[in-house]
This record gives structure tokens, C-alpha cells and sequence, in this order.
């Protein structure tokens, strides 16, 4: 009797080590986004934009922050690409050291809610049980604030400022995070239990990480590409209503907003900063639409 | 049916409270004492404490915290506005209509415009409409609207002089505040109408319907788009998430008197009862619209309908969000 | 059931292509047939033959962008369908030529009552306002055995076996001359099965309806059909009368087929399956399609068309060696 059932659960489970176990590598993850010429363009464009910000200095010779390098209110002619602002500083330098602000707060909120979504969603999964549906309806509650709402009144308590910021912004992502995860944990975990009956030798933990963490990191790798624009363009806003990263910070929000009382007569001043944030939202929703498109194979087309 | 609607006031009910719940700790939490922000740091500590009493913010968090609730929910008294010393009830009446009429017909724009792009692109799949459409969904997607607003000002109002670019005199302040609030959810609804529409677009029912002979136009109308709407509504929490929040940052850049702006204010100065009405009051319109959601929701799919007129709709409602 | 002499849909040289992505692929290559008033033509062949295609195009609903019907004329009422313009195919759609599908389960529209779909076809089709489609929607609800007041329900609350005979009625409503069924019964319980068939079979010899049935379940043709034509790779290998194919099979891959049913009186260690698989529609082998799979394959069977080789009255088949072919 034993053995016929051994033999019949061996014979199971080798049928189901047919199907492909779900596990993504990254070198394969990337290989295929590239291959679609919208995520190239998109990448393309990031690492444009990033690499400019960082290696600022070697761009441009001026001081983001010291008033009248040059005269104010200039438009954009040979000396100053971009021309100047109210206080005669260099609007391209300061683009330049700005994108520091503003791509460090994206990816810094975007990467704090992916951990913690990370985090909180393997315990809700983990668990199960009560924890994992008080979990679940913490996070109905939470994700029932908007994001931007959240982040106002957050922001005014904690201040302005770079880690506040970071803190703010994505804060409000998380319940998004955690709900996916925790989706996924469920997919996985439907799958693992009929297999856990034979592999009693290993434990359930290793079984969990072996195969909960590859289907996890891609979806979570999208959502961290996707919420990247969207915390600049908050960010931004934030900074554009006083809160968030304040002038003579550079940040490009922050731009816009002492640029508002001046824009009627010297519309470049908001042209450009505006120009820089939708750029940089628009390369990484290419490349959040590639990763997508790589990462869930539509079969029809 | 009514059962139906019952079930999601009471789910609308208990989240509102939740959320107030939500916002007062926070507001708690935030550092500083208001009587500090109200008298200046130019007060001495015993008319700061005295202020403090007098605002009730030295009591423990739950009485507070209970206080707060009852009055809200039970006595609908959202109190005085510590920094203006009027009603919170009435300058929120005051302003409402603004803040509604820029969401609700920001939501109604982005919702025809943006699914009518998604249904020509999904319809026309790889033909020019198709990529123009995506292509202006994408553009869309990207600017941020505040700018675009700010753009718009600079060219209607200034280069064209056709719209005023702040205020509210007139219909026309509300066209471009509109039009900026809708951007991203034309976005939106764009792709999720384009995608949804080729999935229905290969279904059997789809070949079915032009066997029997009814002409394209009529396939594309009653047998594609209702199936199409289905997942479409889905996003519309979260547009309007998106729209409620952009209304501080619209109502600042159009000068516009409207709630957002009242609670910019309220944050700034330190305003708690303003601060946590205005919120509630987001939440509030937030759960009424997606009450109107789920309605449309059952009204057009009649399997949904049947599942949730049944008892124990509370629960199913919050797990129905997971399905 | 009394199969008149007078064609009333005639098949000439039937080509379909389908691109995909710079390959071509040959669905249907050459096909002609005639269908006289009355007649029950069975289509055998195993899935990706190309049957749906051949009754698709009758109908003109192929996808577009990836199909074409490349050459060949589909002759009914003396006009070739191939060539009308598409308003005038509209008319004919549902209303001459009616159409059912495989799958039950996804052929009706989740989001509509079936009594608004029955009487979709009604409406366009006839002068009748809502209220009179309705009512004939119920009629045709009672024709197929479902009680007619369940008009208003929603698919979702029909069994598989009832939605199909739902899809009957929505087909039958305008009383079309032929009645296109493509594997009708395939997603069915074998039970439910036979009560559809039937049905079927009731109504056509009511309505006096030819009908092309698709299928690769030989039982089913013996059931129902009054002539066979078996499909492979996209061009009938053999076609005659029931009787004939059944007693009579002249063409390999008949047999094979015949042979590859388990039988109901022996005991049987193993069934004979045919041997090989279907060739690669994109690179279809010379010659006789069949030659590589086939037992009796001769050299001159590897290069060059074989020709349609009459072996008894009415019973043609498309091989070259049709003589050494024995059963």
C-alpha cells in the first residue's frame, strides 16, 4: 500500500516538474525588456538623465545656488543653454544638481515602499491566518487615503527636506505593495502546500524562499520602475506648495514654484524645469511599460 | 438590489470612521503644540499651556480621539477652525462646490475622452490610430499636470488672453483647472480601455454576434464595450485618487478657492480642525463615488449583481477588492 | 429526409491563407464541394485540418489582418459570396447562412439576456419591432426545449448543454437555408451530447436546412450525416456518401482514422494511432500531403499532385495509388 502511493505521488511530482517552475532570472529579465525598442529609448533617456545629474559638475561650470553668474531673467542664448532665473543663476546647472533632489527622491521613495511592502507583505503572507487579515484590513484603510493627501499632511508634520520627503512619499505607496505581494504569496502558496506533502525533508521555509522570492521580485521590480515617475511628479508638487524640498534648493518643483510669479513675461523659466520632470517620467514609464510587457508574455497579438 | 446598497453604505460608514481615525492620530502625532503656533513663540509657557487647555490638546489620545469621533459622526460639529475662529462647517460648504465642480467634471472628462482614445486605438490595433492614441496617452501620462497647467495659463491667458488664468468670476475659470485635472486620467483610461478592448475583441461571443450578421459598428457598441467597461471602472478609484490629491496643487495654481487650498492653509498654520474636515471630506467624496462605482458596477454586470444582494455583503465587499 | 437534387451551395477551389509574421500558412488549399437542399455534409479532420476555416469562409467572418482567401468561388443562389460586397454579406450572415460554435460556455455575451440575443439576429434581419422579437425569442426558446419565460436570464445562469441550445436557437431564428455547426457537441458531456444532436437533427429535417458539420468524432458523422468529406492538410482526401466512406474507406488516412477507434465489441491491448503528425502548415511536404505518414506510399506518391480518382459512384478520392490502397 505504502509503496503504490509513494510511487503514485513521485509520478505526480514529476509531472508537475514538467510544467516550468516560475523563476525569473534577472539576466533573462533584462534581456527581454531590451529587446523592445520603447524600454531601449526609455532607459536610454534614464540613463541619460541620471548619469547628466550626477557627473553635474563636469557639465557645468556654474554654481547652482550663488545668484548672478549671469544676468537675470536672461532666455536661453550661448552662454547659458537654458538661460537665467529670477536671481541670475544658471537654469541648465541648476536642472542639473536639481535632478539630484528630485531622481534621489523618486527612487529613494519608491525603494523605501518596496522594502517595507516587501516586509510587511511576506509576514501578512508567512503568517496567514488573524495576522494576515488584520494585515490586509490595515492596509484597506491606509490605501483608503490618497497617496498625495497622506504625504501633505505627513510632510507638514515631519517638515520639509530630503529624508522627510522620502519618508512622506512613500509612505503612502506601501498598502499598494503589500497587497501585491501578499497576492502573490497566495498564487505561490496554493501551489507549494500539494508539493509540501512529499519534500518533507526540506523545510517549508527554504521551499517559501526558493520559490516565493523569484515570483516576488518581478512584479515588485515593475512597480518600483512605475512609482519612480509618480513620486517625482508628488514630489514635485510638493515642493511647488511649500512643502517637500524648498528653495534655494534646486529641486525642480521647487523651480516651478519661484518661477510662478515670473512666468507670464519669462515663460522659459518654467519651461525647462517642467520639460525635465516630464522627460524623466516619461523614460521611465517606457521603461516600466518594457519590463511589463517582458515580465507577463501576452500570447496573443 | 437594496439590500445591495445598504451593504456598501454601512462598508462606506465604517471606512469613513477608520479613515477620521487615521487622520486625528496623525494629526496627533504631528511635533509642536498648536497653542505655539497660534500665539507665536513670543508667548510665555503658562498662555501656551492655558491655550493648550483651552483646545482640549492636553488630554489623553483616546479621550481625545473619542471626543473627536463623537462630534464628528454623531453631532456633526467639525468644530472651529483654531486660526480663523469660524466654523469649519461652514467654510467647507463655502468651498466645496469648487473643489466639486473641477473633480466631478475633471472625472467625467477624463472618462469619456480617455475611454472613447482607448476603444479607437484597441479597435484600430497597429494602425495609426493606435499609435497616435498611445502616444498621446504616454505624453499625457508623463507631464505632470501642475505644469501643464501652468503652460495652459501661459497660453490661453496670457499669449491668447481667451480664459482667466485665476479666480472664480466665471464658467470659464473652471475650463482649464478642468481640463488640467483630467490629463492624467485620460491617460489611464486610454490604456486600460485600448487593453481591455483587445481581450474582449478576441472573445467567441465577439464572432458570434457578426455570424448573426450585425454590423461592425453595432458588434463594437453593444457586444464589445460593456464587456470592456467592466475593468475600466476598476480604475477609476484610483484616477480619483489621483484627482483629489492634484486639487491642492490645481487649486493652487489657479488660485481657486476651494478645499484644497483650505487645507494647504489649515497644514500650514497648524489648523487640526480644519485639517482632519478637510480630509474627511476627500474620503468622504472619494466613498461616495466609488459607491456610484460599485453601483454601476452590479447595474451592468448582472452576475455581480446576484452575488452581492445576497447576505454578509460587508464582508464580501472587502474581499471582493482582492478578486 | 429527402435530399433534393438542386445544389444550393457550391464550393469551387477554396484557397486560404493565413501571415503570420512573415511565415505563410496554408489552411486551405483547393477545396470544392456541393451541397444540395437537404444534404448534411460532414467535415472529418483532426484539429488545424482547416474545417473551420473552409465554413469561416463561407461566412466571411475570418479575422482580417491575419487571414486572406486567396482564390476559389463560393457559389449560393448563383452568386459567388466571395465577391459581395460586405453590406450584402450582413444580409446574408444569420440570415441565409446561420453559424454555431464550438464552445458553449464563451459564445454568448455574459452581459446580455439570451432572449435580447436571439432576438438580436430578428432585429436585423426582419421588419419585426422589439416586442415581436421577444416573443418569437421565446418561441424559439420552447423549439429547443428551454421553457420560454427563462428569456430574461443571463447566460451565467445556464448549463453548458443548455447555452448550446441556446446558440441553436439564436442560429435558427431567422430560418436560414444552411445551418454551418462547427464541432457543435465537442465541449459537451457525451450525454448532453446526444440531445443536442438530436435536436439538431429534428429541426434541420423540420426546416428543410442543409448543414455542414464540422467534427473529428466519426460517431457523431454516423449519426447525422448523409455525406462525408475528410479534410487533411487543407484539401479533401476523400469524400462520398455515408455509407460508402464507412463501409468502404479508399484513402490511408480514412483508414487510419477508422482503424484508430477503439472498438466497443473486442478487446483491445493497444489502439492503433497513425502514425507521424500533422505536417507544418508553413512547409507543407511535396506531393501528396499524406506521403510521409502513409503505409502504402509508392515513389511517385513523393512528387507531384495526386488527382481525384473516382473508386465507386459518387465516392472520390485524392490519392495516387488508390488502387493498392485495401483496407
Amino acid at each position: 500500500m505504502e509503496k503504490q502511493t509513494t510511487g503514485m505521488i513521485s509520478s505526480n511530482y514529476r509531472y508537475r516538474e514538467e510544467k516550468p517552475v516560475k523563476s525569473y532570472l534577472t539576466l533573462e529579465i533584462i534581456e527581454r525588456t531590451l529587446k523592445s525598442v520603447t524600454s531601449k529609448i526609455g532607459l536610454a533617456i534614464l540613463l541619460i538623465i541620471v548619469l547628466s545629474c550626477i557627473f553635474a559638475p563636469l557639465l557645468t561650470k556654474y554654481d547652482p545656488n550663488s545668484p548672478n553668474v549671469g544676468p537675470r531673467f536672461q532666455t536661453p542664448n550661448a552662454e547659458h543653454i537654458m538661460g537665467t532665473d529670477e536671481l541670475g543663476r544658471d537654469i541648465f546647472t541648476r536642472l542639473l544638481y536639481g535632478g539630484r533632489y528630485s531622481l534621489g527622491i523618486g527612487f529613494a521613495a519608491s525603494a523605501f515602499s518596496v522594502l517595507c511592502a516587501i516586509i510587511i507583505g511576506s509576514i501578512a503572507g508567512y503568517f496567514g491566518g488573524k495576522v494576515e487579515t488584520v494585515i490586509m484590513r490595515l492596509m484597506d484603510v491606509w490605501s483608503a487615503l490618497p497617496q498625495m493627501l497622506l504625504a501633505i499632511l505627513i510632510s507638514s508634520a515631519l517638515g520639509t527636506g530630503f529624508f522627510n520627503t522620502v519618508l512622506a512619499l512613500g509612505i503612502g505607496e506601501i498598502p499598494y505593495g503589500v497587497r501585491m505581494i501578499r497576492a502573490q504569496i497566495l498564487s505561490v502558496r496554493s501551489s507549494e502546500y500539494l508539493e509540501a506533502a512529499e519534500t518533507i525533508n526540506c523545510s517549508k521555509l527554504s521551499i517559501m524562499f526558493k520559490h516565493l522570492l523569484p515570483n516576488v521580485v518581478s512584479p515588485m521590480i515593475i512597480s518600483f520602475t512605475m512609482q519612480i515617475g509618480g513620486n517625482i511628479t508628488l514630489a514635485a508638487g510638493l515642493s511647488y506648495i511649500g512643502l517637500g524640498i524648498q528653495p534655494p534648493a534646486a529641486e525642480w518643483g521647487a523651480m516651478l514654484s519661484s518661477a510662478r510669479s515670473h512666468m507670464m513675461i519669462y515663460p522659459h523659466l518654467i519651461i525647462f524645469p517642467g520639460l525635465a520632470i516630464g522627460l524623466t517620467i516619461l523614460a521611465t514609464n517606457l521603461l516600466g511599460d518594457g519590463l511589463r510587457d517582458a515580465l507577463d508574455p501576452r500570447l496573443r497579438k | 438590489m437594496k439590500k445591495f446598497i445598504l451593504n456598501r453604505i454601512l462598508a462606506m460608514i465604517i471606512t469613513l470612521i477608520l479613515t477620521a481615525v487615521i487622520i486625528f492620530t496623525i494629526t496627533y502625532l504631528i511635533p509642536g503644540d498648536p497653542a505655539s503656533a497660534l500665539l507665536g513663540t513670543a508667548a510665555s509657557a503658562a498662555e501656551k499651556e492655558k491655550m493648550n487647555h483651552l483646545l482640549g490638546v492636553d488630554r489623553p489620545y483616546l479621550v481625545q480621539l473619542g471626543d473627536y469621533l463623537y462630534k464628528t459622526f454623531i453631532k456633526f460639529d467639525f468644530g472651529e477652525s483654531w486660526v480663523y475662529k469660524v466654523p469649519v462647517f461652514q467654510e467647507l460648504l463655502k468651498r466645496m462646490p469648487y473643489t466639486l465642480i473641477i473633480g466631478l467634471g475633471g472625472m467625467i472628462l477624463n472618462v469619456t475622452l480617455g475611454i472613447y482614445l482607448g476603444v479607437v486605438a484597441g479597435v484600430n490595433e497597429g494602425k495609426w490610430q493606435d499609435n497616435v492614441t498611445m502616444a498621446i496617452a504616454m505624453i499625457l501620462a508623463s507631464a505632470p499636470d501642475f505644469w501643464v497647467a501652468l503652460l495652459m495659463i501661459i497660453l490661453f491667458s496670457v499669449r491668447l488672453g481667451w480664459l482667466p488664468p485665476f479666480g472664480v468670476g466665471s464658467a470659464k475659470n473652471f475650463i482649464l483647472p478642468i481640463i488640467a485635472s483630467s490629463l492624467y486620467g485620460i491617460a489611464v483610461n486610454a490604456r486600460y480601455g485600448r487593453n481591455s478592448i483587445l481581450e474582449v475583441f478576441r472573445e467567441d461571443y465577439i464572432t458570434t454576434a457578426r455570424a448573426k450578421g450585425v454590423p461592425e459598428k453595432y458588434v463594437i457598441r453593444k457586444h464589445m464595450l460593456p464587456n470592456a467597461l467592466m475593468p475600466i471602472i476598476t480604475n477609476i478609484g484610483g484616477i480619483l485618487s489621483r484627482i483629489i490629491a492634484g486639487s491642492v496643487v490645481i487649486e493652487t495654481v489657479f488660485s481657486i478657492p476651494g478645499v484644497g487650498l483650505y487645507l494647504l492653509n489649515a497644514v500650514n498654520g497648524r489648523d487640526y480642525p480644519a485639517i482632519r474636515s478637510s480630509v474627511l471630506f476627500f474620503a468622504f467624496f472619494t466613498s461616495v463615488v466609488m459607491l456610484f462605482v460599485d453601483l454601476a458596477y452590479a447595474a451592468l454586470d448582472p452576475r455581480i449583481k446576484a452575488r452581492y444582494a445576497s447576505v454578509g455583503g460587508v464582508k464580501r465587499w472587502k474581499n471582493r477588492r482582492r478578486e | 429526409m429527402s435530399i433534393s437534387s438542386d445544389v444550393i451551395l457550391s464550393v469551387r477551389n477554396l484557397e486560404v491563407v493565413y501571415t503570420a509574421k512573415k511565415k505563410i500558412v496554408h489552411a486551405v488549399n483547393g477545396v470544392s464541394f456541393d451541397l444540395r437542399r437537404g444534404e448534411t455534409l460532414a467535415l472529418v479532420g483532426e484539429t488545424g485540418a482547416g474545417k473551420t476555416t473552409i465554413a469561416k469562409s463561407i461566412l466571411r467572418i475570418l479575422p482580417n489582418p491575419p487571414a486572406i482567401v486567396k482564390g476559389g468561388q463560393i457559389i449560393m443562389d448563383n452568386e459567388d459570396l466571395l465577391a459581395k460586397p460586405e453590406t450584402e454579406m450582413l444580409k446574408i450572415r444569420g440570415k441565409k447562412i446561420a453559424m454555431i460554435f464550438q464552445d458553449p460556455m464563451t459564445a454568448l455575451n455574459p452581459l446580455m439576456t439570451v432572449g435580447d440575443q436571439i432576438a438580436e439576429s430578428l432585429l436585423y434581419h426582419t421588419d419585426y419591432d422589439r416586442d415581436t422579437a421577444l416573443e418569437k425569442a421565446k418561441e424559439l426558446l420552447e423549439m429547443v426545449g428551454i421553457p420560454g419565460e427563462r428569456y430574461c436570464e443571463y447566460p451565467f445562469q445556464f448549463s453548458g448543454g443548455m447555452k448550446q441550445r441556446v446558440v441553436i436557437a439564436m442560429a435558427l431564428a431567422c430560418s436560414p437555408d444552411l445551418l454551418l455547426a462547427d464541432e457543435p457537441t465537442t465541449a459537451l458531456d457525451v450525454t448532453i451530447q446526444a440531445q443536442i444532436l438530436e435536436l439538431i437533427n429534428k429541426l434541420k429535417q423540420e426546416r428543410e436546412m442543409s448543414m455542414i458539420l464540422i467534427t473529428h468524432d466519426l460517431g457523431v458523422v454516423a449519426q447525422t450525416c448523409d455525406s462525408v468529406a475528410v479534410i487533411y492538410a487543407g484539401k479533401i482526401v476523400e469524400y462520398g456518401d455515408k455509407k460508402s466512406i464507412f463501409l468502404n474507406p479508399a484513402h490511408p488516412y480514412t483508414i487510419g482514422l477508422f482503424k484508430s477507434i477503439p472498438s466497443l465489441t473486442e478487446d483491445v491491448d493497444k489502439l492503433t494511432p497513425i502514425p507521424g503528425h500533422l505536417p507544418d502548415p508553413t512547409n507543407l511536404p511535396p506531393g501528396c500531403a499524406f506521403h510521409p505518414r502513409c503505409q502504402y506510399c509508392m515513389e511517385k506518391c513523393r512528387s507531384g499532385e495526386p488527382e481525384y480518382v473516382e473508386v465507386e459512384p459518387g465516392h472520390i478520392v485524392l490519392c495516387k495509388n488508390s488502387e493498392g490502397v485495401k483496407v
